[in-house]
C-alpha cells in the first residue's frame, strides 16, 4: 500500500485511561460539583442521613432504569413499567392482606408480572409491532386493571413486607444494598457475557445479528421476561417502603426510568449505552427533588430544572461525538 | 460534444488534520462529454465528489462552473442550484415510497390541491425511457426494486432536476452484465442531451466502453489524463498509473489441492430457487455466476438458512443436515459474507472487536467472554487480515469500505468454519485491498476450507473459481470447468443462449 | 485534560444557573425564592389579636422552620398554606413549600427530606391515610413534629401525629342528608346521586359515611341497606371540575334524571355537575347540596333566593388558621386541644345573609380578618379525637353505583 499506515494500538489502554476517555466522566463530575455547591448552600444536604434517604429514594427507580437500559440498548423499550408496577403492587397487596403473610403474595405478585412482561415480550417479538406501541398498550391495560383490582382506593398492608427497609447495615437499608446488587450483576453482564454483547449487536442491527447466528426473536422476549423480573423486584421492594398497595404507587415511574438512561448515554435508537451511566443517571434525576427541598425551593422549579438537565446531558453527548 | 466547459477546477487542495489528502488538482468537464476518474480507495476520489457537490469546502483552488467563478462558499444547496447533481454508491432513495414519488419529491405534479399521480406516473414512465430504461413501474415501491433498478431511478432523479453534471460513483457495484449495458446505454443517452457526466468506476472495461477522457487520480493527485480522441486508451498505463506498480500482476491465483467433496446440495428449491444440485469439494472455489436476480443470492440465503427451503437434501461431510436458521448453519460449520455489508453484515456502529467475536460467540457457546479476549482476538485478526484501523475498539463506521469488507471477513474466520459463501466479496473494494482479498481466499484453499463464490465481477469470477455454476432463473443452466472460462460463455449461459 | 476541565466549569455553571431564582447569597441556614417560602421584616412582636385580654406569650414559637407537604395542586390545598404562611409571618417563620402530586411514594420522600432539612415541624396533608401514617413514623423516630391538615390521620398507625386540624367530613356528609331528604319527592324512598371526591383520603368516605348513616337513622335500616336502596349513583370526579362533568353526564345517562337530589363533593364538582344540568335543561331543578364556601356562591345565593342548593361552610382557610395556631401553641409550650375539625356552617339562601362567612378565595382578606381574632380560636374549639368513625367500612363501596 502507497499510503501512511497508521499506529494500530498494540495494548488495551488501561482501567483509568479508558475510565477517563468514556462519557461517564462528564456525569460524574458533574454531580460532584452540583453536591458540592448545594451543600454550600444548604448546609443539611451533605450529611450521612440526607444520603442515606437519597440512596432509599433512588432504588427502586435505579433497579427500573437498569431494566429500561437493557432495552434500549437492544433497540426495544417498555413504557409500561410504571403502571405494571403499580397493577402488581395492588395484586400482591391484597393477597397479604388477605392471607395475613408476606410470602405468598410476593410469590403470586412476581409470577403475574413475569408473566405480563413474557406475553407483551412474546408480542414484540414474534409480530412487526413497535415495542413503543405494545409497551403504550399494555401501560393503558395495567393501569385499568389496577384500578379495577383495589376499586379505585387502596390495600395498606403494614408491617407485612417492611423487610427490606426494616433491616439496615450502616444506616442503609436492605433495599439499597439489593439496587446496588443489581446495578453490580448487570454490569457484569454487559462486560463479561455473550448475552451482553448480543444486546449491542441486536441493537445496532438486527438483521445482521441474525445472520451472525443469534435467535433475535427468542433474545428480545427473554429480554422482556427478565426486565418483568426486574419490576417485580422493584414491587416488593416499593410495598416494603410505602406498605401500602395502590393504582398510583408507579406513576411517572417509566419516565424517569428511560430519562435516566437517557441521561446516562443510552440512546433511544439502540447499540448504545452502560450501566454505570445509567445508574448515575439515576442519581441525577434522584437528587434534584430533594436538593431543591432541603434548599427550599419550591417543588414546582424541579422539574423545570429536572429537564434541563436531561436535555443538557443529551446535548453535551452530541457535542462530544460530533468531535470525533 | 462541445468545447464548452461546464465546470472547471484548477489547483483545488484539500487537508484534514494536518493530512493533505488532496492536492494541486485540474480537471474539467465539457457539455456532452464522459469524463472518468480513476483511482484506488483512498486515491481521493470521494474528497473530488464532496468538494464539488459542497460538502466539503477546498483550502485552495478555484472552481468555475458553466464560466462563472464561485465566489466564497460552494454550499451544496448552491452545488445543486448551479446543475451539479451526484449519484451515490450508497442509495439515497425513499425505500418506501414509490418510484414517482421518489423522483418528484418536493416537485409533485398537482391538479389544484390534489396530486395527479396519473400525470406523474406517465412523466415518470416517460423519463425513465428517455434514460433507456423500459422495465420499471412507477407505482413500485422502491424497496421492491434490486440495486441495478434502484440506480436506474437515481439518475432518473437527476435528470428530473435539470442536472447538468452528473457525478456517477462505481455506478455499476453489483450489476450484472446485462445491467451494465443498460447504464452504459442510459450515459450515452445523457451524453447526447449535452450533460456533463464524471464517471468514477474501478471497472475499466466500463471505462473503456464509453470514456471521451480519463483521468487517473493517485495519493490526491491527478497522475495523467488520456483523450480518446487523440490516443487508443491503454488499460496496462491506466492501470499502472494506478496503483504506481506493473499491470502484468492482474490477479493469477495460486493453484490449490482439491479434495473430496465435502457439501452436496441436491434439488434443493425455496423462494427463488428452482431444483438445484451442485456439489463443493475441499480446496475448491466454486463461482456462481449470472444476471443480478437469477437466484445467486437467493440461494445463498436458503443455504444459511435465512429463508426456508420448500424441498430438496443438503449434505455436509457425508451426513444430512437441516438448516432453519443462521444459527443451524454455523453451528454446522458455514459462514456467509452478505453482499451488503452496510446492511446486513456489520453492526455499524459498533467496536471492531464486538463485530468479530458474535458469531463465533454463537458456535462455541461461550457464555463468559473477557473484554481482554475481545481483543487479543480481534487484533490478531486485523494483523492477519491487514485492516487498517486504530484499534479493536475503534468503531467500524469509521473505516473505509475495503476495511469494512474485511472485518467482514474476519468475523467468519474466527469461526474457522469449513464452507465459506461469499456474496459478492470484493464489492466497493479498491484494488489493493481486493487482491488482499483474494489472497486471503487462496489461504482459505490451502487449509482445506471450500469457498462458494457469488460474483458479477467477471475478471474476479474467471481469476479465482475452479468451477462456475451459472444461474438464470432460479436454476443452474451450465457447469464450467477453468480451463473453458471466459467471458463471453458465462454471458451466454447467463442470458439464455447457447454455445457455439 | 484540558478538555475536562471546560466540563467541569461547565458542570459548574450549570448548577449555579440552577441556583439564579435564588436571589440570595449563599446563607448559613436559610434562602428563599420569592413566592415560595417566607422570609421575616427585621422585627416583630408576637401575634396578639386586639380584642383578646393580656395575650398569652408566643416569643418562643419564633424564627421556627417549618416544612409543609401539600397533597397536590389543589385550591383547597393551597388556601390553607396561604392563611398559614400568612400568619407565620409574624412570627418569622421559614416555610418550605413542598407537593406530593398524589404520589403516595413522592409525599414519603418530601417527608423524608423535610426532616433531613432539620425543619422544626412538619404540617402534611396527606395523599392516603396510611402513606400519612407511614410519614408520622418517620416524623416520630427523628423527634419532629408533625401536624396534619386537612385529612383525618390514622390515630391507631403506625405513627402518632402531634395535632391535627382536619375538614368536618362527617359532618358534612349529616349535614347534606339533613337537607336534602325533606326535599325528596317521597321522604320514605328518597333516591340521591353521590358525586364524590378523589377516593382513599378519608375524606370522601367520611362524607358518605355521615350522609348514610343520617339516613339509616331516619328510615330506620341499616348503611348497607340504604346505599343498596336509596344511592342512585355514586362515582368519583376527582376534585375537579372537568372530572365531575363526565361523572354526571355518565349519570344523567344512566339513571335518566330519575332522582330527588345531589350532594356533590366540593364547590369544583359542583360547577361542572351545575354545566351538565344547565346543558340538559335541568338548571336548578334538583337540589344540590356541597361544600367549601366560594365568595361567589354567597353571592350568588344572595341575588337568586331560589337556588337550590346548600353549602356547608368548610373554609380551608380556617383549617390554615387552625393549625397554624396549634402550631404556634406547641412552640410556645403552651396546652391545646389536639384534634379539632374546623367549623362548618350549612348555608342557603335563606340564612346567607346572616351567617359568619370565612374568606376563602381571598387568602388575603382572611388573614386579615385573622389578626383581628374574627375568625376561630383554637382555644375554644372542642378536641374530637375520640370521634373517629370507622371511614375503612366505606371502601367497597366506592364507585360501586355506577357500573
Amino acid at each position: 500500500m502507497n499510503k501512511v499506515k497508521n499506529e494500530i494500538q498494540i495494548e488495551r489502554p488501561p482501567l483509568g485511561k479508558r475510565f477517563i476517555s468514556s462519557d461517564n466522566t462528564y456525569l460524574l463530575f458533574g454531580l460532584i460539583a452540583f453536591i458540592f455547591i448545594v451543600s454550600l448552600i444548604a448546609p443539611n444536604f451533605a450529611t450521612p442521613f440526607n444520603f442515606s434517604i437519597l440512596m432509599e429514594q433512588f432504588a427502586v427507580p435505579g433497579i427500573m432504569a437498569i431494566g429500561m437500559c437493557m432495552l434500549m440498548i437492544s433497540g426495544g423499550i417498555d413504557l409500561a413499567v410504571g403502571t405494571q408496577l403499580s397493577f402488581i403492587s395492588c395484586v400482591m397487596a391484597l393477597v397479604v392482606k388477605d392471607m395475613d403473610t408476606a410470602i405468598p403474595g410476593i410469590a403470586i405478585g412476581v409470577a403475574v408480572c413475569i408473566a405480563g412482561s413474557f406475553g407483551m415480550g412474546l408480542l414484540i417479538s414474534r409480530t412487526k409491532m413497535e415495542p413503543f406501541i405494545v409497551s403504550l398498550g399494555f401501560m393503558a391495560i395495567y393501569k385499568g386493571l389496577a384500578n379495577i383490582t383495589t376499586n379505585g382506593a387502596e390495600y395498606p398492608i403494614p408491617g407485612k413486607m417492611g423487610f427490606a427497609t426494616d433491616i439496615r447495615w450502616a444506616t442503609l437499608p436492605l433495599m439499597v444494598y439489593i439496587m446496588i446488587a443489581v446495578v453490580i450483576i448487570f454490569f457484569l453482564i454487559l462486560r463479561f457475557t455473550r448475552f451482553g454483547r448480543w444486546l449491542y449487536a441486536v441493537g445496532d442491527n438486527p438483521e445482521a445479528a441474525f445472520l451472525s447466528g443469534i435467535n433475535v426473536k427468542n433474545f428480545k422476549l427473554s429480554m422482556y421476561t427478565i426486565n418483568g423480573a426486574l419490576v417485580a423486584l422493584a414491587t416488593v421492594l416499593m410495598l416494603s417502603r410505602n406498605e401500602v398497595g395502590n393504582p398510583n404507587l408507579g406513576v411517572d415511574l417509566e419516565m424517569r426510568a428511560i430519562a435516566s438512561a437517557v441521561v446516562g448515554g443510552t440512546a433511544l435508537a439502540g447499540g448504545k449505552g452502560n450501566i454505570i451511566g445509567t445508574f448515575l443517571g439515576t442519581i441525577w434525576m434522584g437528587i434534584i427533588s430533594n436538593a431543591l427541598n432541603i434548599i427550599g425551593l419550591s417543588s414546582f422549579f424541579q422539574y423545570v430544572v429536572t429537564g434541563c438537565i436531561i436535555i443538557g446531558a443529551v446535548l453535551m453527548n452530541q457535542i462530544r461525538y460530533k468531535n470525533e | 460534444m462541445s468545447d464548452k466547459k461546464l465546470l472547471e477546477i484548477t489547483n483545488v487542495s484539500k487537508s484534514f488534520f494536518g493530512v493533505t489528502v488532496f492536492a494541486d488538482f485540474d480537471f474539467d468537464v465539457k457539455a456532452g462529454e464522459v469524463h472518468c476518474l480513476c483511482g484506488e480507495n483512498g486515491a481521493g476520489k470521494s474528497t473530488f465528489i464532496k468538494i464539488l457537490s459542497g460538502a466539503y469546502q477546498p483550502d485552495g483552488g478555484e472552481i468555475v462552473i458553466d464560466g462563472k467563478k464561485v465566489e466564497g462558499k460552494l454550499s451544496p444547496a448552491l452545488s445543486m442550484n448551479l446543475g451539479i447533481e451526484t449519484i451515490y454508491q450508497e442509495h439515497t432513495l425513499m425505500r418506501n415510497m414509490t418510484v414517482m414519488e421518489n423522483l418528484f419529491i418536493g416537485k409533485e405534479i398537482t391538479n389544484g390541491l390534489k396530486i395527479d399521480r396519473r400525470k406523474m406516473s406517465r412523466r415518470t414512465k416517460e423519463i425513465l425511457e428517455s434514460i433507456g430504461v423500459t422495465n420499471i413501474d412507477p407505482f413500485n415501491v422502491v424497496r421492491n426494486l434490486g440495486p441495478a433498478q434502484q440506480k436506474f431511478v437515481e439518475i432518473a432523479k437527476a435528470f428530473v432536476k435539470e442536472a447538468k453534471i452528473i457525478i456517477m460513483d462505481e455506478p455499476t457495484a453489483s450489476f450484472g452484465a446485462h445491467e451494465i449495458d443498460q447504464l452504459l446505454n442510459t450515459v450515452d443517452t445523457l451524453k447526447k442531451s449535452g450533460i456533463g457526466i464524471i464517471y468514477i468506476s474501478h471497472h475499466l472495461e466500463e471505462v473503456f466502453r464509453i470514456a471521451d477522457r480519463v483521468t487517473v487520480i493517485r495519493d490526491g493527485r491527478k497522475i495523467r489524463t488520456y483523450d480518446s480522441a487523440v490516443e487508443k486508451l491503454d488499460e496496462a498505463a491506466i492501470i499502472k498509473d494506478m496503483v504506481g506498480r506493473d499491470a502484468s500482476l492482474f490477479y493469477a491465483r495460486d493453484e490449490v489441492g482439491i479434495g473430496d467433496v465435502i457439501m452436496e446440495v441436491k434439488n434443493l428449491s425455496g423462494p427463488g430457487v428452482k431444483d438445484v444440485s451442485f456439489s463443493l469439494r475441499k480446496g475448491e472455489i466454486l463461482g456462481f455466476a449470472g444476471l443480478v436476480g437469477a437466484g445467486r443470492t437467493e440461494l445463498a440465503e436458503i443455504l444459511f438458512g435465512r429463508r426456508k427451503a420448500t424441498s430438496g437434501e443438503v449434505f455436509l461431510k457425508g451426513k444430512k443436515i437441516t438448516i432453519k436458521t443462521p444459527k443451524n448453519a454455523i453451528e454446522a460449520g458455514m459462514c456467509m459474507v452478505t453482499e451488503d455489508r452496510q446492511h446486513t453484515g456489520l453492526f455499524i456502529n459498533q467496536k471492531i472487536s464486538l463485530n468479530s467475536i458474535v458469531p463465533q460467540s454463537v458456535k462455541a457457546k461461550k457464555h463468559f467472554i473477557s473484554p481482554k479476549y475481545d481483543w487479543i482476538v480481534t487484533k490478531e485478526y486485523i494483523n492477519k487480515l491487514r485492516i487498517k484501523c486504530k484499534g479493536p475498539d475503534q468503531k467500524v463506521c469509521y473505516l473505509s469500505g475495503g476495511n469494512q469488507q474485511k472485518i467482514a471477513f474476519c468475523k467468519w474466520f474466527i469461526t474457522d468454519g469449513e464452507v465459506y459463501i461469499f456474496d459478492e466479496p470484493t464489492r466497493g473494494v479498491d484494488i489493493g485491498a481486493k487482491e488482499e482479498i483474494y489472497h486471503l481466499m487462496v489461504q482459505l484453499c490451502r487449509e482445506g476450507k471450500s469457498i462458494l463464490m457469488i460474483s458479477s465481477d467477471m475478471p474476479e469470477v474467471i481469476a479465482m473459481s475452479d468451477r462456475v455454476m451459472i444461474m438464470k432463473n432460479g436454476g443452474i443452466t451450465a457447469e464450467i470447468q477453468k480451463e473453458e472460462l471466459d467471458s463471453e460463455t458465462i454471458l451466454q449461459y447467463a442470458l439464455g443462449g447457447s454455445v457455439k | 485534560m484540558n478538555k475536562k476541565f471546560i466540563v467541569l466549569v461547565v458542570a459548574i455553571l450549570c448548577a449555579v444557573m440552577v441556583f439564579m431564582s435564588c436571589t440570595q447569597t449563599p446563607a448559613a441556614e436559610s434562602s428563599a425564592a420569592p413566592a415560595e417560602s417566607s422570609e421575616a421584616p427585621a422585627s416583630s412582636e408576637a401575634v396578639a389579636s386586639e380584642s383578646d385580654d393580656a395575650g398569652p406569650d408566643y416569643s418562643a414559637a419564633m424564627d421556627k422552620s417549618i416544612g409543609y407537604v401539600l397533597a397536590g395542586p389543589d385550591i383547597y390545598y393551597e388556601q390553607s398554606f396561604q392563611v398559614f404562611e400568612g400568619l407565620g409571618k409574624d412570627l418569622n417563620w421559614t416555610i418550605t413549600k413542598t407537593s406530593s402530586d398524589y404520589d403516595p411514594k413522592k409525599e414519603t420522600n418530601n417527608v423524608q427530606d423535610m426532616i433531613a432539612k432539620k425543619v422544626d415541624a412538619i404540617v402534611l396533608c396527606d395523599v392516603t391515610t396510611d402513606n400519612g401514617a407511614a410519614c408520622a413514623k418517620l416524623a416520630n423516630d427523628a423527634n419532629i413534629p408533625i401536624f396534619f391538615i386537612t385529612t383525618l390521620p390514622d390515630l391507631g398507625g403506625v405513627g402518632t401525629p402531634t395535632a391535627s386540624c382536619s375538614g368536618p367530613w362527617y359532618q358534612n356528609g349529616v349535614n347534606a342528608a339533613t337537607w336534602l331528604l325533606p326535599q325528596a319527592a317521597d321522604p320514605a324512598n328518597p333516591k340521591f346521586v353521590l358525586i364524590e371526591g378523589a377516593y382513599g383520603q378519608s375524606t370522601i368516605e367520611l362524607q358518605r359515611l355521615g350522609f348514610l348513616t343520617y339516613l339509616s337513622e331516619q328510615l330506620g335500616k341499616t348503611v348497607e341497606q340504604v346505599f343498596e336502596d336509596n344511592i342512585v349513583y355514586n362515582q368519583t370526579g376527582g376534585w375537579m371540575t372537568d372530572g365531575a362533568m363526565n361523572v354526571m353526564q355518565d349519570c344523567m345517562a344512566k339513571t335518566g334524571g330519575d332522582f330527588d337530589g345531589i350532594f356533590v363533593g366540593n364547590e369544583a364538582m359542583t360547577n361542572g355537575v351545575r354545566k351538565v344540568l344547565e346543558t340538559a335543561g335541568k338548571d336548578n331543578v334538583y337540589p344540590i347540596a356541597t361544600e367549601n364556601g366560594y365568595e361567589e356562591t354567597w353571592e350568588e345565593m344572595k341575588a337568586n333566593p331560589d337556588l337550590k342548593m346548600m353549602v356547608d361552610q368548610i373554609a380551608s382557610t380556617a383549617e390554615g388558621d387552625l393549625v397554624f395556631q396549634q402550631v404556634r401553641a406547641y412552640f410556645a409550650g403552651i396546652d391545646f386541644p389536639k384534634f379539632v375539625k374546623c367549623p362548618i356552617t350549612p348555608v342557603t339562601p335563606e340564612n346567607v345573609a346572616t351567617a359568619n362567612l370565612l374568606p376563602y378565595k381571598d387568602a388575603a382578606a382572611y388573614i386579615a380578618l385573622a389578626k383581628e381574632g374574627k375568625t376561630v380560636d383554637l382555644m375554644t374549639t372542642p378536641d374530637t379525637s375520640g370521634d373517629n368513625p370507622d371511614w375503612r367500612s366505606m371502601l367497597p363501596l366506592n364507585g360501586a353505583k355506577s357500573s
